[in-house]
């Protein structure tokens, strides 16, 4: 401890002067001491700070094995992008000895070439670093398969020394895997949006992800209405639980099922679909999602019938055509035969058609074609069947009239019927018929003979005169 | 280079003090009031460091007034060194004008720092 001179201690003037110059030797040493203290701390940090600065060191060898183990490619070029260091990601597009010294324009495909050597250009103007997600293509022409072109983002961090551009750090991320998922989902959506086939994709839990354009033509329901959603709501109750479960169980087995469903749209109204069930796995083969194709067969089904109804049926007057009649007669004439019963057939034909069509033209002469289909429609019994010939003729099965009598009172009834004054477009003309009856069995035992015989009486009751019927007869005699 | 003037009757002491403050200032030296007012109206020197009680015509105390008194001298940073270590002994250099005060034996390390900081 220091020494203090007090005020009043008592001294000899040479010996205080002295004590005072002891004293402040005193004082000094102390410091020194205090700084000596202090000189042994600052030795203690000078260690530390180079005990740290070797764990420095370490961190940059592990930032180098981070830099080599790293599935993006490192590379440092200089100024003139000359490669002179790359990690073992680089090796990915060349070996080693081929990159090391080469340009890396070399690497880059011709597509991108100009926005390379942009790059280098603003770099060597002074620029801080690429821009922001650069993108370039890279080309793996080094190696022998050679033709490969990868899609990469790009990050150069140029290095300066005095203002000029020393050297580049590159960094570059293969960026090709998402480029491919963003194309392929890209077309994925313009197929999905462009489809006439209804689409409905689900996760695993069958929510609803996702459904197209058609989906919504289809179903009447918007995808806001159905994401999240079970398909179940488009469910008709239809398929009973074992319809569901044997399709489950193909989809298990097989990851897919086909087939016809039926379902019903928003509005109630049920429809057939012809529909395609694919489950999506994942890279371990568990199921990831459903995706549903789906056709609406309804309008296939509708045209299908309409196709069929038009080979059947006549255009103008809707009644059945020839085909559908022989058909008919075909089967009439099975069921008669089992049973043991009778049939008659009745086979009109219009007079002075003709002369309508020509003198009033196709229209007119349409219009009465119709009328007469109609009229002949409301004088034939329930299960009796009008089909239109040919020409101006028309035919009548009727099931159950089997004698000449009432044969006789049916093509009365069709005649009165037909000769019935009518107006067609202001003009009315007047049109007649004959009937040539025949029986099944009596007078023919199949379609040919039948409509042959029918045409036979047709002639003899033509041969009466107009608005007459014939009954065939097969003795020769004149007909009934 | 700024210049600091050193007061004491003791050449030893103002030796230790010349030692103290290094060489980034210029030093100069009086041995009792009289020279040292001198100095400070022909040198102008930034900053005293001043003992109190010097044989001769003027003490410490009066040297300090007489520096706080002239407007010329005024701006003069002091740094009072006495061996007078009562409370009323500071409390008087502090009104007197002193811009420090150290007590002796007095620690050069606060010395420097005192003249670090006055002259900044």
């Amino acid at each position: 401890m220091a020494r203090r001179a007090y005020e009043g201690e008592v001294r000899l003037p040479g010996a205080s002067r002295q004590a005072a110059l002891h004293d402040q030797l005193f004082r000094y040493a102390e410091d020194i001491q205090v700084l000596l203290g202090s000189n042994n701390e600052l030795t203690r940090r000078h260690r530390a700070l180079r005990e740290s600065g070797e764990s420095a060191m370490q961190g940059q060898a592990a930032l180098e094995g981070l830099i080599q183990s790293t599935k993006d490619i490192y590379l440092l070029t200089d100024g003139a992008g000359i490669i002179l260091q790359c990690n073992a990601a680089a090796t990915t597009f060349a070996p080693a000895l081929k990159i090391l010294g080469s340009s890396l324009a070399e690497l880059v495909a011709a597509s991108h070439l100009a926005a390379y050597a942009r790059l280098l250009d603003e770099l060597g103007r002074g620029a801080e670093a690429s821009p922001q997600g650069l993108e370039l293509c890279l080309k793996k022409s080094a190696l022998p398969e050679g033709g490969d072109v990868r899609f990469v983002e790009v990050n150069a961090i140029p290095v300066r020394a005095e203002g000029d551009l020393r050297a580049i750090h590159w960094l570059i991320r293969d960026v090709t895997h998402i480029r491919e998922v963003e194309y392929d989902s890209k077309i994925f959506s313009l197929v999905l949006g462009s489809s006439v086939e209804g689409v409905l994709i689900t996760d695993c839990a069958g929510d609803i992800l996702a459904v197209n354009a058609a989906f919504t033509r289809i179903t009447g329901y918007s995808a806001d209405e159905v994401i999240g959603r079970n398909p179940r709501l488009l469910s008709s109750g239809l398929h009973d639980r074992s319809f569901y479960e044997k399709m489950w169980d193909s989809m298990r087995a097989e990851g897919m099922w086909q087939g016809q469903i039926i379902d019903r749209r928003k509005n109630g109204e049920l429809y057939t679909t012809w529909i395609t069930l694919t489950a999506v796995p994942d890279s371990e083969g568990k199921f990831l999602s459903y995706i549903a194709v789906f056709a609406d067969l309804t309008r296939l089904l509708e045209a299908e019938n309409l196709l069929s109804h038009m080979t059947h049926h006549d255009a103008l007057t809707r009644l059945p055509n020839r085909q559908l009649l022989q058909e008919r007669l075909q089967q009439m004439i099975k069921l008669a035969r089992h049973r043991g019963e009778a049939f008659a057939l009745l086979l009109v034909d219009l007079d002075r058609l003709r002369q309508v069509y020509g003198s009033f033209g196709h229209a007119a002469g349409d219009l009465l074609m119709q009328e007469v289909a109609g009229r002949l429609c409301a004088s034939i019994g329930e299960v009796d069947t009008l089909a239109r010939f040919p020409g101006d003729r028309f035919v009548i099965l009727a099931p159950g009239l089997s004698s000449d009598a009432d044969i006789s009172l049916v093509a009365e009834k069709l005649l009165a019927a037909i000769a019935r004054p009518l107006l067609i477009e202001g003009h009315s003309p007047g049109i007649g018929a004959n009937i040539g009856c025949v029986r099944y069995p009596e007078h023919g035992e199949d379609v040919d003979a039948l409509l042959e015989h029918a045409d036979v009486a047709l002639c003899q009751a033509k041969q009466r005169g107009a608005n007459t019927r014939a009954i065939y007869r097969t003795d020769g005699q004149s007909p009934a | 280079m700024k210049k600091i003037l050193i007061v004491d009757d003791h050449s030893d002491i103002r030796k230790l003090i010349r030692i103290t403050i290094g060489s980034a200032y210029e030093v100069l030296e009086a041995e009792d009031g009289t020279t040292a007012l001198n100095i400070v109206r022909s040198q102008q020197p930034n900053l005293v460091v001043l003992d109190i009680m010097m044989p001769g015509d003027l003490d410490g105390l009066q040297v300090l007034d007489a520096i706080r008194a002239d407007s010329a001298l005024r701006h003069i940073k002091v740094i009072i060194v006495s061996a007078r270590g009562q409370a009323q002994d500071y409390k008087t250099g502090i009104e007197r004008g002193a811009n420090g005060y150290l007590i002796k034996p007095f620690s050069p390390i606060d010395l420097v720092n005192s003249i670090e900081e006055f002259l900044k």
